[in-house]
């Protein structure tokens, strides 16, 4: 039986618009469902970031070779995790000075600022949203990924900051909110721990090179200094053996007079070594102990020239500086970084025939990174190096501090190179990496500046 | 030759210099992509770059590429046809590219049905194997650009024609259920939707949503619900392929509308409102790759390309699974894959080419016998 024959057409018309509305209504219904299931997805995914960027963090902590490099991978893993546009991490020029430098920037190709912000009174978390007024410190935050909506995280302790932006407020861009707090201090708080883990690693590897190249040198320095002991010791036994009473050795005046000059200058040359030793002892213990702090370069390097200028006045040796007045600082261990300087100075005035010059000059290379070279007829190490390369006897070699001077420019994370060639002037170049050199009136890195000398 | 597909945090400019420095002066055709997957991995942050290089001179394809979207869209496909026309065999595997977003504030986008329209009208019945895709630098219909083959392009649609000795066998992958009764479009201006059934299209959205929308809010439309047409008997029992899903790209209160991602309904037309169906998609995935290595099984396989809708990410989905994870492992692991996430597709659905919303588009370049 055809059951649609016998049902009168409005009553028809009332069923199918029954089932119509109630097709709806569920289907309504089903949507919504699926809208709430997928929106609980898209909120647990973004719990879930937290959790990647800290396995992700640590991974990258594990592989990287440096603490420079830990933020550039981060700020991709928090881009890959946030679906943020842009993302930066911040450092303070000075903890609480309100100045902030971007360290690390990603998917901002040339655009990010290579000068400080300034925000004021910066605040521990923050965002905007298309209802933020464009206020402090809105308008300073928005301006570092020159992005209207950010979210911000700073720690205050230790001077860093993280920021991320996009360029909408849409499907995926959604407009952040006070719940992603979570997520910028939990990514802030994951990068400052594998950075400080890095430090800390790197600083016990250079530590443990330091030991071990102490150790080295400790061992050739104490070989070095049995040899050099020897021979004015057997002279100051011979002489005053053929001198005490009871020698059958026939002594002339004359004789003992050449005998007692010889015992003199070999006891002077004992006590030169033992300096040499307690010189030795103290840079090795200054080398383990570096308190770097922002000094400016002319008054580092005006204190070595003026030690090496007093010790030149006695052989009429120039020692000069040819820096210009730019207002560079260095990030360095006042003591440790001085001694430096002072030793290769004074072994370059040692060195240098009466009259000679020595001089001191620094270079600022496009990357920010400086290189001070100091300039002399003869400086220790070069000597040194000169001496393997020949096997000549080195002019003013009595001490053995180049292991300990290059010790201490690597433990400012700088190299030192020598350049040395028979009867020419030799230079040891100390360079020294951006991070450790700033403008002082800009107080940031003195990226690109102008030679201040030429080396 | 490479296809390359780039993140849009990337600089174009940038990376062809490093992909000419790299490879030295070689054809390179691609695009931005809101994201992009290779076999060993897929993401979707802006910053990944996928490429594939064909090395064998005899199986590279032929570039043809013509500007002027900016100015028509069919006019400039129908150029592109005619010349694909002259060049391609008759069933040649042909691959669209075009840049989707035309300009972002106020957002419009290339019409891919303009496009489509163009390029058919101009191969003038020479039957090809058209598949492709539009490209976005990001999920968030940023912008967009092409490699056609030189250089870097904005409003510009590229075709690679490949040799017939390749053949092309593809798979669309849906996702989207019904979710309503049939309504009528009675009330329509391009894209733009103004009635349902003679309702506000607007208000009848949001009764089913149970949510109001408007401005910025618009936009989420297009994470919810689409507008699907049914293709063949309407009564027929479901069947996700017989849908053409239209993406709903804003909606505008005061006109009490909302706008679609492609300007192909017309006023009668006969639509559906779509949900998306995560289960569904995922279904999909597993159903439409398991027939397709059935088909390619025994035949020499050269690469795999899948061109997947952004919002089948599941940022924007929801999906517990990446549905483009679940693509690449279901796919022979031996077979090269590139794949990019796109703002619309290009497939042959149902006896001609034509773009769709919310799917995945898995071709299989195959040598023929």
């Amino acid at each position: 039986m055809n059951v649609f024959a016998a049902t009168p057409p409005e009553q028809l018309q009332r069923e199918l618009n029954y089932y119509r509305r109630e097709c709806n209504d569920l289907g309504a219904r089903l949507l919504r469902l699926q809208e709430e299931q997928s929106q609980a997805f898209r909120e647990a995914r973004r719990s879930r970031t937290t959790a990647k960027l800290v396995r992700e963090a640590y991974r990258l902590a594990d592989g990287a070779a440096s603490a420079g490099e830990i933020g550039a991978a981060l700020l991709d893993v928090i881009l890959d995790n946030a679906m943020c546009d842009r993302a930066a991490f911040l450092s303070e020029t000075e903890p609480g000075s309100g100045r902030f430098l971007v360290t690390h920037a990603v998917g901002m190709a040339a655009e990010a600022s290579p000068w400080p912000v300034v925000i004021v009174n910066s605040p521990a978390f923050f965002f905007t949203t298309s209802q933020t007024r464009i206020e402090p410190p809105a308008y300073e935050l928005t301006g570092i990924l020159k992005l209207p909506y950010i979210l911000w995280a700073y720690d205050r302790a230790s001077g860093h900051a993280l920021i991320l932006g996009n360029r909408s407020e849409s499907n995926v861009s959604r407009p952040f909110e006070p719940g992603d707090q979570e997520l910028v201090e939990g990514a802030l708080s994951v990068y400052l721990d594998v950075l400080t883990r890095k430090q800390a690693e790197l600083a016990l590897r250079r530590a443990r090179k330091i030991a071990e190249e102490t150790v080295q040198a400790t061992a050739e320095f104490l070989a070095s200094v049995s040899d050099a002991l020897r021979s004015p010791l057997n002279s100051i036994i011979g002489c005053s053996e053929k001198m005490a009473s009871g020698s059958r050795y026939p002594l002339s005046i004359e004789r003992c007079a050449e005998f007692a000059d010889h015992i003199h200058e070999s006891g002077n040359r004992v006590v030169g070594l033992i300096n040499g030793i307690l010189q030795y002892s103290s840079f090795a213990k200054v080398t383990l102990s570096l308190a770097p702090d922002w000094r400016p370069l002319s008054e580092i390097v005006g204190a070595a020239v003026s030690a090496g200028a007093a010790l030149g006045e006695k052989r009429h040796v120039q020692v000069e500086s040819e820096i210009a007045p730019a207002p560079l600082e260095l990030h360095v261990d006042p003591t440790g970084f001085g001694q430096v300087l002072s030793t290769l100075v004074e072994a370059a005035v040692r060195a240098s025939p009466v009259a000679g010059r020595v001089a001191v000059s620094a270079l600022l290379c496009q990357d920010g990174s400086l290189e001070i070279g100091v300039q002399g007829a003869g400086i220790a190490g070069a000597a040194a190096a000169w001496e393997e390369e020949t096997g000549e006897a080195p002019a003013g070699m009595e001490d053995l501090s180049l292991p300990i001077v290059r010790a201490l420019v690597e433990g400012h994370d700088g190299q030192m190179t020598l350049h040395a060639a028979p009867a020419q002037e030799t230079v040891a170049t100390i360079a020294l990496p951006a991070h450790r050199v700033r403008m002082a009136a800009a107080t940031g890195p003195a990226l690109a500046g102008p030679a201040l000398s030429p080396a | 030759m490479l296809l390359a597909f780039c993140g849009g945090k990337h600089d174009p400019q940038a990376v062809l210099s490093a992909f000419r420095a790299h490879f030295g002066n070689i054809p390179i055709v691609g695009g931005s992509a809101a994201g992009a997957l290779v076999n060993g991995a897929c993401g979707y942050s802006g910053l990944e770059i996928a490429v594939a290089a064909i090395f064998d001179p005899a199986l590279v394809p032929q570039v043809l590429a013509e500007s002027g979207l900016e100015t028509n869209e069919q006019e400039t496909g129908r150029r592109l046809g005619a010349r694909l026309a002259r060049t391609a065999t008759d069933q040649a595997a042909v691959m669209l590219l075009f840049d989707s977003v035309a300009r972002s504030a106020p957002l419009q986008l290339h019409p891919a049905s303009e496009v489509v329209r163009g390029v058919t009208d101009g191969l003038a019945g020479r039957p090809v194997r058209l598949f492709g895709g539009g490209t976005l630098t990001d999920m968030n219909l940023s912008d967009a650009w092409v490699f056609d083959g030189n250089t870097v392009r904005k409003h510009a649609v590229v075709a690679l024609v490949f040799p017939p000795q390749i053949g092309a066998e593809i798979v669309i992958l849906h996702g989207c259920r019904p979710v309503s009764t049939f309504m009528e479009i009675t009330r329509i201006d391009g894209a733009e939707v103004f009635e349902l059934d003679g309702r506000p299209a607007l208000a009848v959205i949001e009764q089913m949503l149970g949510l109001p929308l408007g401005g910025s809010q618009g936009q989420d439309l297009s994470l919810i619900a689409t507008l699907g047409e049914k293709q063949g008997d309407p009564f027929a029992p479901y069947e996700e392929s017989a849908y053409v899903n239209r993406l709903i790209l804003s909606a505008n209160r005061a006109a009490g509308s909302i706008t679609l991602f492609e300007p192909d309904f017309a006023r009668g037309t006969r639509v559906q409102i779509m949900a998306r169906d995560n289960g569904l998609m995922l279904d999909s995935v597993r159903q439409g790759i398991a027939g397709l290595n059935q088909v390619i099984a025994g035949r020499e396989t050269l690469l795999a390309l899948y061109i997947d809708c952004a919002g089948r990410a599941s940022a924007r989905s929801g999906a517990a699974v990446e549905e483009a994870d679940l693509v690449r492992t279901l796919l022979p692991p031996a077979l090269p894959l590139l794949g990019f996430y796109s703002g619309v597709e290009v497939a042959p659905f149902d006896g001609y080419s034509r773009p769709l919303d919310w799917t995945g588009v898995v071709t299989v370049l195959c040598r023929m016998p």
